[in-house]
């Protein structure tokens, strides 16, 4: 692995990874601000991600309205 | 006068001893000689060159064993080579007669390797082939006979005495030299190519050829040639110039990029052919001079390509110097040390002396020899730079030259983008061409959830009440001589999930499942949805502590056992009870949300824990719609559920069968026992088959003694690499008959990511296939950028199978888990640490792991969370798990026993975690880089148990035979326990397998297990041979008795 400086990124769903520095985040991913090596990225994802559901899931009695297969699912 | 051979010369007396027909190392200078050409005097001239140079007046004699060089003295009758004159009708004919010479190989006990020949176009058009075996001249030395040729025959025109250097030096010197030399050097390559790293080459080459499978087709081999304009040629020079180095060491490194860019290796052997003249008095001398050295370059860290190149001149400077010493000297097999080469060959300029009133020309030569599974040579050409790509046809590929054409085509990007940007680092440089790039986009897979346009379609808990709704009555689950029917399986679902609810399980919490192989197994799973929580399935026997330990992980509170758990744990009867049967519990499951997760498995952690991997419904729902379509499953299929319900492959065979209204059948007795499932009644109507690769290995090996089921149309294999051989046999038995599908994928991507019928196509390796629906496949190389056909990269699957991640690690999940910039916004894919590449055909071939990452009978192990358990235990001081022949192996420093160990691990780890070869040592063997040396480890030895009784009954011996084979152990006794010998389930069906072919008589693989010693099988044989007779006729009986006894 080569060890490029990285980013702390998440996306709309509130899950984190990382990605290049100098590489812009793919669509629906943001930088949160935290730069610095794979490792220190890593190390700080481990602290901040603290529930790790999807933004969707994490409330069981509320249904996500962004995944037109729920809605699909509970139409029939 | 009689010499020995340089230790150069006796490799290649050595190799071609062993391959007479190989013309390889058949050496040619063709040349074509326009005017007067006065043969007679050409004769003279030859004859004056032959007595001025010693090598072409030897020949190799072999006594006791050993060659020696044999000269006769210059002049004598009989030293000279006979010339051929030939008169070719055309200049095409005279093309045939060259390429027939040149490719033609030695017979080094014949005479002196040497031959010329005359080839008469017109009166004035000759053309001259001289060939030589290369034990008596190299490249270098070619340009010197055609030299001293040239001033030979001039001199005789004028009538005047050949101008000529003095030649102190004659072979047979050199090769003493030579020999002490090469002593010498031996302990420097044995410490510079210590622990070669494996010896992957682009395109697949060299894969086809290795071992027992090995397809190498000479008709594909050939070379590949392309040209680097005058232009850029200049820019090399300069950029050498600049870096105070040769064109040389740019282009080997290179060449080296190049091999990283498609192996992801950092760690690079090439081979490289030096003169070996660097004494003047060596300069005039035709003799094998030329040493294959070989240059490890260190490309670790991503250096810039001007970095590199410093690298690669210091290592140059270093090894270029050495005199090379033979392979066999290393240790390690030539393939692994040198399994390429790069040649910049700077010798072959052209005549520069006159040749009499004749003028000297180049002449195709037709040479068809490649010596290595790849090389690159390069040379000059009218201030161009050639480069010419030789391949043996051992990738096993009909498309092999036009992937090396591609190969040939990227180094010349890869060059013209190098000399552009030298300071970009090596992963920067362009080396995929434009139809490179259009390959990875059409390869990768769709990546689309959608087997129809407007609906992603039911999740699988639906699927299966739509299966209720429609064949109530229709049997879901058979266990022994129990049959459910599909309406009394959601009865006690409903029934169970009623019981969950009233123990306190809500929506999105996960629920242990922890039972034996039964129908209640399965209904529990289905309850476990039924109350919108996610199931965590554990193997019977579970170990307490990573029971517990996995279940707090998970925030699991709940398990589904008859077993007794620990404290401030819920078990939850798998009948339920009858009280919790209310009306409103058996109507229609609870919408399942798409995005729940649906079940979690515990995986084993490098870091010494297990960790859970959370798989959310719409990941397993797109897998079984994909299953069920391709595997074709209906009602009347009959599917065998041998995966234990500990790993996901469980949900391919439960799952699809239940959403097609076909037939689960259980092994209750454990998966080994399959084959007695398939010999007894009803075993004939098994349809499916999904087998782990590892075990169907086992079954194919033993074919003939299986009872396949007449009804069997499929088999479904997955888990590690296939064996060619396997596949082969397998379609030798089946042909079309059953269908074989091959399949590859992690827990992380919901079963399987890719698949492939393996047809009649004969196979290297066996690939795995194209992604399956709704799942997208990118190989990307340690930037993170992909790469096209042929190169290997990291296997990283994208698509709606991506699992939700490791629960409760956040960092292991953000790692492994990334932002897929191919996939629709914010979605992410899983990075496997698998190695794989694209064949030529477009599937894809998995080359095993990046990481340490070990599959041992089809189980996938983390050594490290091995050795953290061991080094837990104070009797530890270092600790090293491997796998070698099918079997876990602990090499372990301390006081600790390989006893006392086992039990240690027992406590904490599931079976297959736990070594069942122990070798302790003083000291784990180190590499000098300080890994752990792996060639350097004793192969754990088995030793019979205390006591030796030797058998002595004819089923005993029998017993015994079988097991030594098997088990490979020697000197077995009738108190040896099998499974303490090493023995496997794997094995288990084998050994039924031979005592049935060695008797006639049908042994149940249960009973290998039940009676586990020689004697304890012995016996059972004989009651089993004892109840065979009692059935039979006394015509039947002598058959039977007679074929046991031979």
């Amino acid at each position: 692995m080569i060890d490029s400086p990285m980013l702390v990124v998440v996306n709309d769903e509130e899950q984190y990874s990382v990605w290049w520095s100098d590489r812009e985040p793919p669509a629906g991913w943001r930088a949160t601000g935290f730069a610095g090596t794979r490792q220190e990225c890593l190390d700080h994802i481990e602290t901040v991600w603290t529930d790790m559901r999807p933004l969707s899931a994490r409330d069981p009695e509320t249904l996500s309205v962004r995944d037109p297969a729920t809605l699909s699912a509970r139409d029939r | 006068m009689r010499a020995p051979l340089s230790p150069g010369q006796e490799r290649l007396w050595l190799l071609q001893r062993l391959n007479p027909r190989d013309a390889s190392y058949t050496m040619y200078t063709v040349r074509r000689l326009r005017g007067p050409l006065d043969t007679g005097t050409l004769e003279q001239a030859l004859a004056d060159v032959v007595a001025r140079h010693e090598g072409l007046r030897t020949r190799f004699d072999e006594e006791d064993g050993v060659p020696w060089a044999v000269a006769e003295p210059p002049g004598a009758a009989g030293s000279l080579p006979p010339v051929e004159r030939i008169e070719a009708g055309d200049e095409e004919h005279a093309r045939r007669l060259v390429a027939e010479r040149v490719n033609a190989p030695f017979d080094l006990a014949e005479g002196v390797p040497l031959r010329v020949a005359v080839i008469a176009i017109g009166a004035l058009d000759h053309v001259l082939c001289v060939t030589m075996h290369h034990i008596i001249g190299d490249g270098w030395s070619l340009g010197i006979l055609f030299d001293d040729l040239a001033e030979c025959y001039t001199a005789r025109l004028h009538g005047r005495a050949p101008s000529l250097a003095p030649l102190p030096v004659q072979p047979s010197d050199y090769a003493r030299w030579q020999r002490r030399r090469a002593e010498r050097a031996v302990p420097y390559w044995q410490e510079r190519l210590a622990d070669p790293p494996p010896p992957d080459l682009p395109c697949g080459m060299g894969s086809g050829g290795s071992g027992d499978e090995g397809i190498r087709d000479e008709g594909r081999a050939g070379f590949q040639i392309v040209r680097m304009g005058r232009e850029v040629a200049g820019e090399l020079d300069r950029l050498a110039r600049e870096h105070r180095t040769t064109l040389f060491t740019v282009l080997m490194t290179a060449y080296q990029v190049l091999l990283n860019r498609h192996t992801g290796h950092t760690d690079v052997l090439v081979g490289t052919a030096v003169a070996g003249r660097d004494r003047v008095e060596l300069e005039p001398m035709i003799g094998y001079l030329s040493q294959t050295v070989v240059l490890r370059g260190d490309l670790d860290g991503d250096p810039s390509f001007t970095e590199l190149l410093g690298r690669i001149r210091h290592e140059a400077l270093t090894a270029l110097s050495r005199p090379s010493v033979p392979f066999e000297r290393i240790g390690h097999p030539a393939e692994a040390l040198m399994p390429t080469m790069f040649i910049l060959h700077t010798q072959d300029l052209g005549p520069t002396r006159p040749f009499g009133d004749l003028s000297v020309g180049f002449f195709p030569d037709g040479y068809r020899q490649v010596k290595l599974g790849l090389y690159a040579e390069a040379w000059f050409e009218d201030g161009e730079i050639v480069v010419s790509f030789g391949h043996d046809g051992s990738s096993g590929s009909p498309h092999e030259a036009e992937a090396v054409r591609r190969l040939a085509e990227r180094f010349l990007l890869l060059l013209e983008s190098a000399v552009a940007e030298p300071h970009r680092r090596i992963s920067e440089l362009r080396v995929w061409t434009g139809d490179d790039e259009a390959d990875i986009r059409a390869m990768a897979g769709d990546g689309a959830d959608a087997p129809e346009p407007d609906s992603r379609g039911p999740m699988v808990p639906e699927m299966i009440a739509e299966t209720v709704r429609r064949t109530p009555g229709a049997v879901a689950v058979v266990c022994g001589e129990t049959e459910i029917t599909y309406g009394e399986l959601d009865r006690r679902a409903a029934r169970l999930a009623a019981a969950l609810r009233a123990e306190g399980v809500r929506p999105g919490d996960v629920v242990g499942v922890c039972l034996p192989r039964s129908a209640e197994a399965i209904s529990a799973l289905l309850a476990v949805w039924r109350a919108g929580a996610a199931y965590l399935p554990f193997e019977p026997d579970e170990p307490e502590e990573r029971l517990a330990f996995s279940l707090a992980d998970a925030g699991a509170t709940h398990v589904i056992t008859t077993r007794a758990l620990p404290a401030g744990l819920t078990a939850v009867d798998p009948l339920g009870g009858e009280d919790h049967a209310a009306p409103d519990d058996q109507g229609e499951p609870a919408g399942t949300r798409p995005g729940d997760v649906a079940y979690v498995i515990s995986t084993s952690g490098s870091t010494g824990r297990p960790k859970g991997v959370a798989v959310e419904h719409r990941a397993i729902a797109a897998r079984i719609r994909w299953m069920r379509e391709e595997y074709g499953l209906a009602p009347g299929d009959r599917v065998v559920q041998f995966a234990s319900l500990s790993f996901d492959t469980h949900l391919e065979e439960v799952f699809p069968t239940l959403a097609a209204g076909a037939t689960l059948v259980l092994l209750p007795g454990g998966a080994a026992t399959l084959p007695d499932l398939l010999a007894a009644p009803g075993g004939e109507r098994i349809t499916m088959l999904d087998l782990p690769t590892a075990y169907w290995h086992h079954l194919v090996e033993e074919i003939d003694q299986i009872a396949w089921p007449p009804a069997l149309r499929l088999v479904v294999i997955g888990g590690e690499q296939a064996s060619g051989g396997a596949v082969t046999r397998w379609r030798g038995r089946f042909g079309d008959g059953v269908r074989l599908v091959n399949t590859y994928g992690p827990t992380e991507a919901a079963v399987i990511a890719t698949a492939t019928d393996l047809g009649a196509t004969p196979y290297g390796r066996p690939p795995i296939g194209r992604p399956v629906g709704a799942t997208t496949v990118h190989l990307l190389d340690a930037a993170g950028a992909p790469v096209p056909k042929g190169v290997i990269g990291e296997l990283v699957i994208g698509g709606v199978g991506v699992a939700r991640g490791y629960l409760r690690r956040p960092a292991l999940t953000a790692a492994a888990f990334v932002p897929d910039p191919l996939g629709s916004p914010g979605s992410r894919r899983y990075r496997t640490g698998d190695r794989a590449r694209w064949n030529q055909e477009g599937a894809l071939e998995f080359l095993g792991r990046l990481d340490g990452q070990l599959k041992v009978r089809g189980f996938r192990i983390e050594p490290g969370e091995v050795e953290a358990r061991l080094l837990d235990h104070p009797g530890v001081g270092q600790a090293f798990v491997t796998v070698h022949a099918e079997e876990l192996v602990a090499y372990v420093t301390g006081t600790a026993t390989g006893e006392e160990l086992a039990g240690h691990l027992a406590r904490t780890l599931p079976r297959h975690l736990v070594p069942t070869a122990w070798v302790v040592l003083d000291a784990l063997p180190l590499t000098s880089r300080g890994k752990v040396d792996r060639a350097a480890l004793p192969a754990p030895v088995r030793t019979p148990s205390a006591g030796h009784v030797p058998p002595s009954t004819d089923a005993e011996l029998l017993v015994a035979e079988i097991w030594a084979e098997l088990l490979g152990v020697g000197s077995i006794g009738v108190n040896d326990d099998f499974f303490t010998l090493g023995g496997h389930s794997l094995l288990a069906t084998r050994i039924a397998a031979r005592l049935r072919r060695g008797t006639g008589v049908e042994v149940p693989v249960r009973t290998i297990f039940e009676r586990r010693t020689v004697a304890e099988l012995a016996v059972a044989l004989e009651d089993l041979l004892v109840a065979e007779l009692e059935n039979m006729s006394e015509e039947e009986a002598e058959r039977l008795l007679s074929s046991a006894g031979s």
